[in-house]
């Protein structure tokens, strides 16, 4: 999970993509595959915000548990409630149904916050290392090559180890592990935008340094940095989950997707496969339209690709 | 999850895995003279038996290596190299050695090589968990080859306790011998029962039955050690057959091993408390807050909010539901069978309405804010245990926050955190054995008030102290009768639950898997021994 | 390139030091190994005298200037555990480890590049979709994940093999290996294939990417012209110039695939590093950890430099000044 595999998507964008967005539309489109996982990842997202209005139980509140409706079947109702556990529950007497849903508000926030945060930041040292050159990017990007020869997940499971955990640690982590990527992709398409005439034009006028790289340089780097952040949110969720079943993620009594897999596996040689079987469904689902959607993006935004 | 072969693979791919990968179980049966394979969930971190004193090392070590006293399955003492052993005086301890032992090499045993043994025993470096707690306040003097005296400091009626822990080596061999050359077999050299054959960390222990012993012949001519750390590897391990014996049956795994034919399960009490600690040592508590989250006093200096916590769990739905049988309730320090467990304490049951009645008494009618503290990598199912324990106090009107963490960060925040090297935390769950088998452990390290120049209390995080418990203590710590010793321990041990010093949650409970054509006792140290499973043909 | 090549020397030998800083600084940080390996009876005086032989008392420079002096000797420090050398202790599940990154490398390569072609060479075809549909499960499916349903499909629903540990081994050369034995082998095709999921999908989307790049190119047309045929201009023109990037990343990837066996490892109870380094950070084993990542380091370093001089060779327009270009 180095930036090698990212190479066919962070290919250097030879032309300014100033796509209409009504032709970007019509592009997307084209893919069903990908209008599929577009309509699933909405869906996902809006079950995700309105969470607590469509589960029957507050997962998180521990007046509402009751061990004595642990490890309940699918389909078998609360002792104390009087509702149906749809997917069962798990040794706390959680609602599966309930914890998946808000499970997956944790993931994508973790998710989609980590790649916020390294996308601002790597776009940013990114720029400022192709536009500055010379020893400031030499250091920039010494580091970017540091950072991306390391495998993610030891350099993760090393800060959490050393931080300790909780959700903040984990946002920390990834985007600690994940900038590098989007500094170099950054630094790629600016080296090429950088030479074209109109940065030179506000080079000489003598525009401040803030004003070429935010209103010149970002929007024309932009494609590709979006294209690698969606890849990059779906890396951040199965990343998350990678260590919080390792133990290293989030705190027991907010699970992430990834904590219910973990926490049902040691159920699951004995039967009770619903705890660690229907989040993982939730997680892969969830990946697997953000790739699509990620993979169609790149053949539309990606002028190389599109012969 | 039931999937069918059909609908799953398809018919090709089926083909082909099966007919290339088929699995080569090799059935062992286990029968007498023939090998017992045992699956360990802890590899043997070492095979010099000085090293760290943890569970797995010392069960490979008591194969090779026999102590002066040894224990039985219920950590009773019974006579191992020593013969027998009286006290001479208040200071002095007399042991009689048996005649006519010799080491695996052929030579003699003698006083000379348990002077030497409980010398290097104080004395591998590096060794975090070593011997030196047992033995450092004893001289060893050699009367003639089969008779010692031991003195103490000052009166220790533990003395033959203390010595089951260390294993004897011949001098000869083991003079100079670094923890390399017990793994390499060079040192290697014991009295016990079983003699050293091949050792591959992470891999085997191979072992091959000494039969110039001098006690009971072991039923196994070889017996092979596995380290099998993974629950369902080791439970499909001993499925298939090829493993005779496994420990630590995940409970997720007890229900449906018990009905399967073939096997037998075997459950003991371990003689070790999973127990919850509260901070009785400051006037205000980091994780003690009012319901608006200002600072109060801290609540656990009121005897009627440490009983009203104690009403409120429900340890027995804990041992049940949570533990699902691999925990039992725990009502005080020491199970059942184990020297200083006191009869007269009563398991409680819960009682959230009396509960209730105590907080309002206590002034907490509206409850408070508390975090529960807790491992999540040490005991069976801890976290699920904490989180639990939150539910039923959230039911007494306390608004609970969880936080578990890996035991490497926990343990250094729950012992050594806080001020004055007392815990970071408020409410905490820890766990407690002791390698000498009965309550004298329990009482004076974690019970006991912290008197760090006479090494008391050295394990109270909570900074409990109750002088007329520590007079007690003290009293039977000097005590050398066993029954006058019993009585004291038992009533020290009635008064620290009576104040609610700590709140014992369960004893783990062991629980071996083997195959049906053996048999076995059951152990209360945890311990697997190749000697305590018979062939049942 | 000589002074290229010291100048990257040179680079790896400060990436090196830098690292051991923030390990040491790391470790430190984290917990006490005495806190969890005392004897529950050992006073404070017991807990002093073995924090001081340790020399766990030190300030940290100086505990950090002995390791360093040490590791300089070849000496990374003893375990807290083994009571052995942590380089030995590593050592010894090296092979473990490798011979399952060498296998799921394997499985990869032998999945990837066929498919890879397949896809990109008919890539309307229905079955090419189905490939790339599946690859992008494969980039989806969290490892961990598929490691627990492979166990429980293939291991206790079918019975068909081992669920985790490492089978019958035999020493070759001194070392032991499982591979050739067919114990060994049922032992170790889960774990592979589990830790050759996410490969498999890379490098057989970099296959079909750089067939698809090359394919419209002028000398494959000219090959076309000459009437040569199909198979040979696939297998001989086209091939050679497709397996440049893939060979790079076959390459930098053994590396991550090592890494990347510390969450295969631990689910399939496979004795090798990554096990240890995960059990050494639970029992914060020190001169394990810190030994271990040096190890990871070096084999980076030298991953990477054998690919960048392997690369020049390949390619003689990539120069080997430090910079491959975006």
């Amino acid at each position: 999970m180095t930036d090698t595999f990212s190479n066919p998507i962070e290919s250097p964008v030879t032309a300014p993509t100033v796509s209409p967005i009504r032709k970007l539309v019509r592009q997307f489109s084209r893919s069903k595959l990908a209008l599929a996982g577009l309509a699933v990842l909405v869906a996902i997202c809006l079950a995700a915000i309105f969470a607590p209005l469509l589960s029957p139980q507050d997962p998180y509140d521990l007046m509402q548990l009751d061990i004595m409706d642990g490890q309940q079947a699918p389909g078998s109702t609360s002792l104390g409630h009087g509702f149906t556990f749809l997917l069962g529950t798990d040794d706390q007497g959680r609602d599966m149904f309930s914890a998946i849903l808000y499970g997956l508000r944790i993931s994508l926030g973790v998710g989609l916050t980590s790649a916020i945060a390294a996308a601002l930041i790597g776009a940013t040292l990114g720029m400022i290392a192709a536009h500055a050159g010379g020893r400031t990017e030499a250091v920039i990007m010494r580091i970017v090559d540091l950072q991306l020869s390391f495998p993610a997940i030891l350099v993760a499971l090393m800060i959490l180890a050393f931080l300790g955990k909780g959700i903040l640690n984990v946002v920390l982590a990834l985007v600690l592990v994940e900038w590098a990527t989007f500094a170099r992709a950054a630094r790629g398409s600016a080296l090429v935008e950088s030479q074209k005439e109109y940065i030179e034009a506000a080079v000489c006028m003598g525009l401040p340094l803030r004003r070429i790289l935010l209103r010149h340089l970002l929007p024309n780097c932009l494609p590709p940095l979006i294209v690698i952040a969606t890849i990059q949110v779906a890396r951040a969720i199965s990343l998350e989950a990678t260590l919080s079943f390792l133990g290293v993620g989030v705190p027991i009594t907010e699970p992430s997707l990834g904590l219910l897999i973990s926490n049902g596996y040691q159920y699951m040689l004995a039967g009770y496969y619903w705890m660690s079987l229907f989040p993982g469904i939730a997680l892969l689902i969830t990946i697997v339209a953000i790739n699509l959607v990620g993979d169609q993006l790149r053949d539309v935004l990606n002028p190389r690709n599109r012969s | 999850m039931i999937i069918h072969r059909r609908t799953f693979v398809g018919g090709a791919g089926a083909l082909l895995l099966s007919g290339f990968l088929s699995p080569a179980s090799k059935v062992l049966a286990a029968e007498k003279g023939g090998t017992l394979t045992l699956g360990f969930t802890s590899e043997t971190s070492s095979m010099d038996p000085h090293w760290h004193i943890v569970t797995p090392n010392n069960s490979v070590s008591q194969h090779l290596f026999d102590r002066l006293v040894h224990l039985d399955e219920k950590q009773g003492l019974v006579p191992g190299l020593a013969l027998s052993w009286k006290p001479v005086d208040d200071q002095t301890w007399e042991f009689k050695l048996r005649e006519g032992i010799t080491f695996h090499d052929g030579s003699p045993f003698t006083a000379d090589d348990v002077i030497f043994s409980a010398q290097r025993a104080q004395n591998v470096t590096g060794a975090i968990f070593n011997m030196r707690a047992y033995l450092s306040d004893k001289v060893f003097e050699k009367v003639d080859d089969l008779t010692l005296l031991v003195r103490t400091d000052a009166a220790n009626p533990l003395v033959p306790n203390e010595l089951s822990t260390t294993a004897i080596l011949s001098k000869a061999v083991a003079e100079g011998a670094a923890s390399a050359d017990f793994n390499s077999g060079k040192a290697a050299i014991g009295t016990g029962p079983y003699k050293y054959v091949e050792y591959t960390p992470g891999a085997q222990v191979v072992l091959e039955r000494n039969d110039a012993y001098w006690g009971d012949k072991p039923d196994w001519k070889r017996v092979v050690i596995k380290p099998l750390p993974a629950g369902g590897a080791r439970v499909a391990a001993l499925q298939s057959r090829n493993i005779d014996v496994i420990d630590n049956i995940p409970p997720a795994d007890v229900a449906h091993l018990e009905g399967t034919a073939g096997l037998n399960l075997v459950k003991d009490v371990a003689n070790r408390m999973v127990f919850l600690s509260m901070d009785q040592g400051r006037k205000v508590s980091p994780f003690v807050r009012a319901k608006d989250g200002s600072e109060i006093a801290n609540v656990f200096l009121d005897r009627r909010v440490r009983q009203a916590i104690d009403l409120a769990i429900d340890k027995k739905a804990v041992a049940t539901h949570i533990l699902a049988g691999n925990g039992a309730a725990a009502s005080q320090f020491v199970p059942e069978g184990i020297f200083g467990h006191n009869p007269d304490i009563p398991l409680k049951d819960a009682d959230p309405e009396k509960a209730q009645s105590l907080l309002a008494e206590a002034g907490l009618a509206d409850g408070f804010q508390l975090t529960i503290h807790g491992p999540n990598d040490r005991f069976i199912r801890d976290s699920a245990v904490v989180q639990a324990i939150a539910q039923m106090l959230t039911r007494i009107g306390i608004t609970m926050q969880v936080d578990t963490m890996p035991g490497n960060v926990f343990y250094k925040r729950a012992s050594s955190g806080g001020p004055e090297d007392g815990s970071e935390f408020s409410f905490f769950l820890v766990g407690y054995s002791a390698a000498t088998g009965e309550v004298s452990g329990a009482l004076r390290n974690v019970v006991h008030s912290v008197d760090k120049d006479r090494g008391l209390g050295s394990n109270n995080r909570t900074r409990y102290s109750n002088a007329d418990v520590d007079a007690l203590i003290e009293e039977g710590m000097r005590t050398i009768d066993d029954a006058k010793r019993l009585e004291i321990f038992q009533s020290a041990c009635a008064m620290a639950i009576e104040d609610v010093a700590y709140i014992p949650l369960y004893y783990p409970v062991s629980v071996w898997g083997l195959q049906d054509s053996m048999t076995f006792a059951g152990r209360s140290d945890e311990r697997t021994l190749a000697m305590d499973f018979h062939s049942a043909r | 390139m000589l002074a290229s090549l010291l100048h990257r020397v040179f680079q790896a030998a400060l990436i090196l030091v830098a690292m051991t800083v923030i390990v040491f600084i790391g470790v430190n940080v984290i917990g006490n190994p005495v806190d969890i390996l005392i004897s529950p009876q050992a006073d404070q005086a017991e807990r002093a005298r073995i924090i001081a032989e340790l020399g766990l008392d030190q300030p940290l420079w100086r505990q950090y200037l002995a390791f360093v002096s040490n590791a300089l000797q070849g000496d990374l420090g003893t375990s807290y555990i083994f009571n052995q050398p942590a380089l030995e202790v590593i050592l010894q599940r090296l092979p473990a480890t490798l011979e399952l990154a060498v296998f799921a490398m394997l499985i990869a390569i032998l999945l990837g590049i066929p498919l890879g072609l397949y896809a990109g060479l008919r890539p309307e075809s229905p079955i090419s979709r189905t490939i790339m549909a599946g690859s992008i499960l494969g980039f989806s499916l969290p490892t961990f994940w598929v490691g627990m349903l492979l166990i429980m499909v293939f291991a206790v629903q079918l019975g068909w093999l081992p669920n985790g540990g490492r089978g019958e081994t035999v020493t070759v050369l001194g070392t032991q290996w499982s591979f050739l034995t067919v114990n060994g082998l049922t032992h170790l095709f889960l774990p592979a294939l589990n830790l050759a999921l996410f490969k498999t999908s890379l490098i057989l989307r970099l296959t079909r990417a750089g067939v698809r790049e090359v394919m419209p190119q002028n000398y494959i047309r000219l090959a076309r012209a000459k009437g040569l045929s199909n198979r040979r201009i696939i297998f001989v023109h086209a091939l050679k110039n497709v397996l440049i990037p893939v060979v790079t990343v076959v390459g930098l990837e053994f590396g991550s695939v090592i890494a990347f066996s510390v969450v295969t490892e631990t689910i399939f109870a496979w004795p090798g590093m990554g096990k240890l380094i995960i059990d050494s950070i639970n029992v914060l084993d020190r001169p394990i950890i810190v030994a271990y990542l040096m190890i990871i380091v070096v084999l980076f370093v030298v991953i990477n430099l054998v690919v960048d001089v392997a690369y020049t060779l390949l390619d003689p327009r990539v120069r080997l000044d430090g910079t491959k270009g975006a």
